[in-house]
């Protein structure tokens, strides 16, 4: 299972522990949410490194790699700005209470689609294709 | 007993010492990760603030600010990787 599905799994596991409103659920659903965003990351920084290397790879000067890796990492902005989101609000879940695991849930998936329009809608998109 | 900045400066020799307080108190995978961050900051504050907040913030023992840190560091360095590629292939270092 790719990590980025982890997003997936953990939104299912949410849902039903959520549904037991215990405060062991709550905090074991928050761990899942930690877990899956975590995974993530440790994917995305991977696949940053060979996405980028494949555009040098690709490209036939070095005004047009500065160019093309300039673009991408304005774009990869996007995605680490979604993953400190993330974070932030798992941290807040975390210190305050049930309230706060929507939205910590809302923004991790928001990261994963952030980090799927990067994958798929880059610079050199068919540099990596390892689409899901 | 509450950590405070003061007990961790008091009790840490230097900055490894700072590090060592880190795995100690968070352990495992997460404790390297925050290890690593630390160091690619400003060790004494990320130190502190790692400690004093995996405390406070209880089951989720490493603070945000942290794990975004740990991401920054990773990419900063694919970057290095890539540059040093760019130049590698094209000959920009000059000889």
């Amino acid at each position: 299972m790719k990590a980025w599905h982890l997003y997936r799994y953990a939104a299912l596991v949410l849902v039903v522990l959520l549904a037991a409103c215990g405060a062991s659920s709550r905090e074991r659903a928050l761990r899942t949410t930690l877990a899956a965003v975590d995974a993530s990351a440790a994917g995305f920084e991977t696949w940053d490194g060979q996405h980028q290397k494949a555009i040098v790879d690709q490209a036939k000067s070095a005004d047009e790699a500065t160019a093309s890796i300039t673009a991408y990492r304005l774009k990869r902005e996007q995605a680490v700005a979604a993953f400190e989101v993330a974070y932030h609000a798992i941290a807040a879940a975390a210190l305050h209470g049930s309230a706060a695991i929507g939205p910590a849930l809302k923004a991790a998936e928001e990261a994963y689609q952030v980090l799927e329009e990067l994958k798929h809608g880059g610079t050199a998109e068919a540099a990596t294709g390892d689409g899901p | 007993m509450k950590i405070t900045k003061e007990k961790i400066l008091a009790h840490a020799d230097d900055v490894e010492h700072v590090l060592e307080l880190i795995g100690d108190v968070v352990g495992g995978k997460l404790g390297g990760i925050a290890i690593d961050a630390a160091r690619a900051l400003s060790v004494v504050e990320v130190a502190y603030k790692v400690l004093s907040e995996s405390l406070h913030g209880g089951e989720v023992d490493i603070p945000a600010r942290t794990r975004i840190a740990a991401l920054r560091a990773q990419l900063a360095k694919n970057d290095a990787d890539v540059d040093a590629a760019i130049a590698k292939k094209f000959d920009t270092g000059g000889e």
